[in-house]
């Protein structure tokens, strides 16, 4: 099969890394063969998100393997496909198992930065394996690259980008970050770097087809902000490689495209493209419940015309032998995440879908969402299968994630480390991009985002904003939600959220204690280690001290009581339902990394009570929002929200910190300054456009019909 | 499961706990059914002295729920505070009450002065319980107010308990640090009255590089508890990590040292350590793989074999 699961499941795994600039003047073939460093990275299965690398020297480097030619470790790495049964260029000629196999090259010193950055989900130093190498042989060379990113060099690569010296408190790691800015911009036409591409991958191809300049975006690991980056480029067609001369580019952070190498394709197979908008296709395939856009369409190249009658139906991808155990320890049996099709907006899902595909390559548009309540548990655990109806051969598979946020009690083991190890990194010990969130949420912030309408909807966009960043990290993450209404002792752990012990002879301990092996143990806010809580309810035991859900949910059907209600409790409840601890109080909630399972909670009653009574549509239902006759800016539809519209005057605090609104990979909403009027439509029910691309496991999808009368209490 | 089918599932649950509440709520709702006022009902309530405690109590923590922009449940919640005739189980509904207030009653920011004046009284109320004072303090450590900064710094030099027992102390200037704090820090984690004191301290001292020798030696003292050598441990890697890697190494191949210290050295060292910094120092190589031979399975053993896959990798 052309496109066999593992490239699609795989390669977007890796964050490749960039290029180290060749030498102004020479042969950059020649100086990339130097390195006598050629990477082997092998997937260990279909939808495995293990990654194998292998260090190998290339015995004589002026007689590179004869099938794979190119020794150059080069910007974006090169990725080839080895089908099942051929020859993989490593130290023990491995033949590719069932599924294929990926070689990978990459510049020997991003190994060094992959393990700075490695995506939560790829396990860290303990893949990269150095085969039929002496390992001092390997980090020799790797020190040469390390001791290139010396203080003072680094140093040097910031006054050479902003024109002036870091500020004092500049962490190593911005340095880097900068240094790597420096070494992939082109400083004058004359030394600038160039990419090497295979004519196999997407950008190759159409480069082949003659396009002189397309759209092209990099990215570093080493950069946390992906800026996108649209620049003409000139292309070289030289065998066996096209060159990017990157001449152009002119910028301090770079966005790599991920780069899938096709193998040359025999007869004929579809392909389907989830979310086909999305430039990263690495973050492309996860969807919600909600519909979503994608396309389906035939290659073929032996000459075959006319129509193909096919099948799009449910593919479960789940890894064979992977055992997936939950918080409590028991292995879930459930099948993995499963998806429903649509023909057209407004018409009922169904679990397959015919379609008539013509040879000549017209892609035939449908939409895709998650079979409630068939939510994934691994990335990439779900798929879609295109079967010919009459023969039913398979022609293609895709693997995508019905991604939704938990119940942070029921997640798995694996869920849970994903999650944590993605906080932790965004956190960084306390000198992370977490700190901007923590800045957020404090008094300055309070009349902004409490105590008024717009509570709701200010506390959706945050937590979304961090959503966003965690999957930036890890694109198989979402924010669990604690469900403070019911016990959750898998929750409150050493392994999870932490655990203050009840110690007789210090009854107002309130240390958090964390296992050795937590991701948070390493926690840390404003320059202080830890988290301090200590709450009112047996955790092991108890709920928190709050109104039960269904109260909650039948408070009103009109959001002027709903959301005043849900403010005070269960929110502010469970809030105060910790005696000591920076959770109780506004300014320091956000200290605690509880704190956004908690308002994930909260955001997922406002959901359930927006499907409970279709309160979706705030131009034309007016229970589905309340202004007031006299709150200030940020509560009104069309106020745009602090901080993110970065507006410091008009009763706003003076200061906005965080930047932008976090950009998704899949969905425009709600752009970088969200209105609150943004946060209604999360799941699209009333236009594609405002879907916001979440979805809780509990919370169905449904077009918004005439909504069904339901009896309420006065 | 069909739409349909989840709404009837979904309004049968809440018909269910429709009747629940309906006949929880009880004597509240009665005395409030004829009322058009009804936060003055449950103001009425709540004072009343010839009212059930708990009922007042409940009307109070009611108050506060149903108040929005309405002035008086403030005002009831300051005056209960400030004045020790009321009963202490009223006092420390009024204290979770203020609590509550400060996320969502817009009324509560007009009485910010008053109320810190309300907490500040708490803090010498004698007839206050610890655990009420304790919490006053908490919240006018978070409003970063400076009348509590001296006293919380009065009670670091003094370590007299009188205030909050000690660790709370230093937990509490936490949430507004300053440099004025570590040289005091530093003389509890050199001579520490008990080991959460230590703790706190060591916690605190993350930030400040003028502690990195103590927090070193600390990270080294056999005197201290396992636990705070650990939480130097952390608070060194965060200041100086080049200076943690030599000694966490030494703690770590240290048969000598305490199995759980060593479980959670390398633990840092694994998730910490900079790259090639393990792998590099051959001397820390081969003393490691001495002790993986003589240490049995076990959480040590667990933690060694982790921190060695990390330092070398399966193939070698």
């Amino acid at each position: 099969m052309p496109f066999p699961n593992s490239i699609a499941l795989y390669t977007p795994k890796l964050e490749l890394p960039v290029i180290k600039a060749a030498p102004v003047g020479g042969s950059p073939a020649a100086y990339y063969q130097q390195l006598q460093i050629n990477v082997v990275v092998t997937s260990s299965g279909l939808g495995g998100e293990f990654a194998d690398i292998a260090i190998t020297r290339v015995a004589n480097p002026q007689t590179p393997p004869a099938i794979d030619a190119t020794l150059f470790a080069m910007m974006g790495g090169f990725v080839r496909y080895f089908p099942p049964g051929t020859i993989v260029p490593s130290p023990d000629n491995l033949v590719a198992p069932a599924g294929g196999v990926l070689v990978l090259q990459v510049w020997a010193a991003d190994i060094l930065a992959q393990e700075r950055a490695f995506p939560p989900t790829i396990p860290s130093l303990g893949r990269v394996y150095y085969v039929g190498v002496e390992r001092t042989a390997t980090e020799q060379l790797l020190r040469i690259q390390v001791a290139k990113m010396s203080i003072a060099a680094l140093i040097a690569s910031w006054k050479d980008v902003q024109g002036a010296a870091p500020p004092q408190n500049i962490s190593d790691d911005d340095l880097i970050d900068h240094h790597w800015a420096r070494v992939i911009q082109a400083p004058s036409t004359t030394t600038h770097p160039s990419v090497f591409v295979d004519p196999g991958t997407p950008i190759g191809k159409a480069a082949q087809n003659g396009a002189e300049s397309f759209q092209f975006s990099l990215r570093t690991t080493k950069c946390r902000a992906p800026i996108s980056y649209v620049s003409p480029l000139k292309v070289f067609k030289g065998a066996p490689f096209l060159t990017l001369d990157l001449h152009s580019v002119n910028r301090t952070e770079i966005e790599n495209h991920p780069l899938v190498a096709a193998s040359p394709a025999i007869g004929n197979f579809a392909i389907v493209e989830i979310n086909p908008a999305t430039e990263d296709r690495s973050k492309s395939n996860y969807i919600t419940w909600a519909p979503t856009p994608a396309k389906v369409w035939l290659e073929t190249t032996d000459g075959s015309t006319g129509e193909l009658t096919v099948i799009l139906k449910n593919s479960p991808n789940l890894q064979s032998g992977v055992t997936i155990q939950d918080l409590s320890g028991d292995l879930l049996t459930d099948p993995p995440g499963e998806v429903v099709f649509y023909r057209e907006r407004y018409l009922s899902p169904e679990d397959t879908l015919e379609l008539k595909l013509n040879y000549d390559g017209t892609p035939v548009d449908f939409l895709i969402g998650g079979k409630w309540p068939h939510f994934s548990v691994e990335d990439k655990d779900a798929g879609v299968a295109v079967e010919v109806k009459s023969s039913g051969v398979v022609l293609g598979k895709t693997a995508l994630m019905v991604r939704v946020r938990r119940n942070a009690n029921n997640l798995t083991v694996r869920e849970r480390d994903r999650f944590l190890k993605a906080m932790a990194f965004l956190n960084n010990s306390g000198k992370g991009r977490f700190a901007e969130f923590r800045d957020m949420h404090v008094a300055a912030s309070k009349p902004q985002a409490h105590g008024a309408p717009g509570f709701l909807p200010w506390h959706r966009a945050y937590i979304l904003d961090l959503e966003r960043e965690l999957q930036n990290l890890d694109p198989s993450v979402t924010l669990p939600y604690w469900k403070f209404d019911e016990k959750a002792p898998n929750l409150f752990s050493r392994d999870f959220i932490g655990l203050t012990e009840n110690d007789p002879n210090n009854p107002n301990n309130q240390v958090v204690k964390f296992s050795d092996s937590n991701y948070l143990i390493s926690w840390g806010t404003d320059g202080v280690a830890g988290v301090l809580r200590k709450p009112k309810f047996n955790t092991d035991t108890e709920p928190a001290i709050v109104k039960k859900e269904t109260d909650t949910l039948t408070v009103s059907p009109d959001y002027q009581q709903f959301w005043k209600a849900l403010e005070a409790d269960p929110h502010g409840a469970a809030h105060v339902s910790f005696k000591f601890g920076s959770i109780n109080h506004v300014p320091t909630a956000a200290k605690d990394p509880l704190f956004f399972l908690l308002h994930s909670n909260v955001d997922r009653l406002w959901a359930k009570w927006q499907s409970l009574h279709k309160r979706h549509n705030v131009n034309s239902d007016p229970k589905a929002f309340y202004e007031g006759s006299r709150v200030q800016k940020g509560h009104h539809l069309n106020d745009t929200m602090w901080p993110w519209d970065r507006d410091e005057y008009n009763g706003r605090p003076s200061t906005a910190p965080g930047g932008a609104f976090a950009d998704s990979p899949i969905v425009n909403a709600p752009g970088n300054a969200p209105y609150v009027r943004d946060m209604f439509d999360y799941q699209g029910v009333l236009s594609a456009a405002n879907r916001l691309d979440f979805d809780y496991d509990d919370v169905r999808f449904e077009w918004l019909l005439p909504t069904l009368p339901i009896p309420f209490p006065v | 499961m069909s739409p349909s089918e989840y709404r009837q599932q979904l309004e049968a649950q809440i018909q269910i706990q429709r009747e629940q509440k309906r006949a929880a709520v009880g004597a509240l709702e009665n005395a409030l059914a004829a009322s058009d006022d009804e936060i003055g009902e449950l103001r009425n309530i709540a004072i009343d002295e010839t009212q059930p405690l708990e009922l007042r109590c409940a009307a109070l923590g009611q108050m506060v729920r149903t108040g929005d922009d309405d002035t008086r449940p403030v005002e009831l919640i300051l005056s209960l505070l400030k004045e020790d005739r009321h009963p202490p189980q009223l006092r420390e509904t009024a204290m979770h009450a203020l609590k509550l207030a400060l996320f969502i009653s817009p009324a509560v920011r007009d009485y910010h002065g008053e109320m810190v004046q309300a907490l500040r009284g708490l803090l010498d109320d004698t007839k206050v319980s610890g655990g009420l004072r304790t919490e006053a303090l908490e919240i006018l450590a978070k409003e970063k107010d400076p009348h509590v900064q001296l006293r919380l710094m009065e009670s670091l030099r003094a370590r007299d308990g009188k205030l909050a027992p000690l660790e709370m102390i230093i937990q509490f200037l936490g949430y507004d640090i300053h440099t004025d704090a570590y040289p005091l820090l530093r003389k509890i984690l050199e001579n520490p009255p008990n080991s959460e004191a230590a703790s706190a301290s060591a916690r605190l001292l993350s930030n400040d590089p003028g502690s990195t020798e103590t927090l070193a030696k600390s990270f080294e003292s056999s005197k201290l508890a396992d636990n705070v050598r650990a939480d130097c441990a952390r608070a060194l890697q965060s200041l100086d990590p080049s200076r943690f890697e030599i000694l966490a190494k030494k703690v770590v191949t240290d048969v000598n040292q305490s199995d759980s210290l060593r479980t959670a050295t390398a633990t840092f060292l694994k998730r910490l350590a900079g790259p090639g910094s393990l792998s590099g120092d051959r001397e820390f190589v081969q003393k490691l793989k001495a002790c993986l031979d003589c240490t049995p399975e076990g959480e040590l053993g667990g933690a060694l074999r982790k921190l060695n896959l990390r330092v070398v990798g399966p193939y070698e």
